[in-house]
């Protein structure tokens, strides 16, 4: 069970393993459209029913290009060529499978009422909203649930790099933080330039 | 029952060198101090891995169908099997040369 959760990377990699990512990104994608959950970041979860379903559907392959393309250089560097592109980009695309669970909750507890009255509250933008005892638990609860999901998915990734890298000790565990560290950078970059010159917002 | 081939000494658990070969056939016995071959110096499990490999014709692919794992777990046991392979070819190089 333990395996499966966190290291299914023993018996699935390759073609079978970027099949079922993909379906898991496009399924995210439009149930993030559908609660208004953006994965706008590596390791980022927002909420803000901003946006189209081409920028929901893009937001997922975007992050997991920038996954893909970070971790295959630092491979490079310290593995060489002794890795198959192919189980990189399908591990990490399992990788992503969890982040399902967050537009599932947010569609469930939905989050607009609560940071609508963040928005007025601290930064005077919007409405004045009220919010009850149940607003606050059903915020707490994905907050929760966001914070599970980000740790399963890190975990995730990093044991899709290190089995496809076949490298062991601080070596594979600096490169990985370090690798993820200029993946959320590059996600940022990318989101920024893609996003103010396309019109997938509209 | 099986009887598992006895690599490491149970009382130090030192490597075992074969003391004496014996022939079945004709009651011959050969008695010495023989260094075990790398390959049987492999544990069982390494050893059916090996055996595997060849009769899969070194395809790891074809490995990992058989063995119910992925690509790179496969390459990955292989890559370790040659690791332990190097070092018991150095010790038995330094013996072969003492």
């Amino acid at each position: 069970m333990k395996t499966w959760l966190f290291n299914p990377f023993t018996h699935i990699a390759g073609a079978k393993a970027l099949l079922a990512g993909i379906t898991g990104i496009l399924l995210t994608g439009i149930l993030c459209f559908m609660s208004g959950t953006h994965l706008d970041g590596v390791v980022d979860i927002h909420f803000s029913v901003e946006g189209t379903i081409y920028w929901f559907l893009a937001e997922g392959f975007i992050d997991l290009a920038c996954i893909v393309i970070v971790f295959s250089l630092l491979g490079l560097m310290i593995a060489g060529l002794r890795f198959r592109f192919i189980d990189l980009l399908g591990t990490l695309s399992i990788a992503r499978l969890p982040f399902i669970i967050v537009p599932i909750f947010a569609m469930i507890f939905p989050q607009k009422k609560v940071l609508d009255y963040f928005l007025y509250t601290y930064l005077k933008i919007g409405t004045p909203v009220t919010i009850g005892n149940w607003d606050i638990i059903s915020f707490i609860i994905v907050i929760i649930i966001m914070l599970l999901v980000l740790i399963w998915t890190i975990a995730l990734m990093y044991n899709a790099f290190r089995i496809c890298m076949n490298i062991k000790g601080p070596k594979i565990v600096l490169s990985f933080i370090g690798g993820l560290f200029l993946a959320e950078i590059f996600a940022k970059i990318i989101f920024i330039l893609f996003f103010t010159s396309t019109n997938l917002l509209q | 029952m099986s009887k598992s081939f006895p690599l490491n000494c149970p009382s130090c658990s030192s490597k075992l060198k074969v003391k004496s070969l014996h022939c079945d056939k004709c009651g011959t016995s050969v008695e010495g101090l023989f260094d075990l071959p790398p390959l049987a110096s492999l544990s069982s499990d390494d050893q059916m891995f090996v055996l595997h490999f060849i009769k899969y014709s070194g395809s790891i692919k074809e490995m990992a169908k058989h063995l119910n794992l992925s690509y790179p777990t496969v390459r990955n046991m292989l890559d370790e099997i040659i690791e332990r392979i190097k070092k018991i070819e150095v010790t038995y190089n330094q013996n072969q040369t003492k």
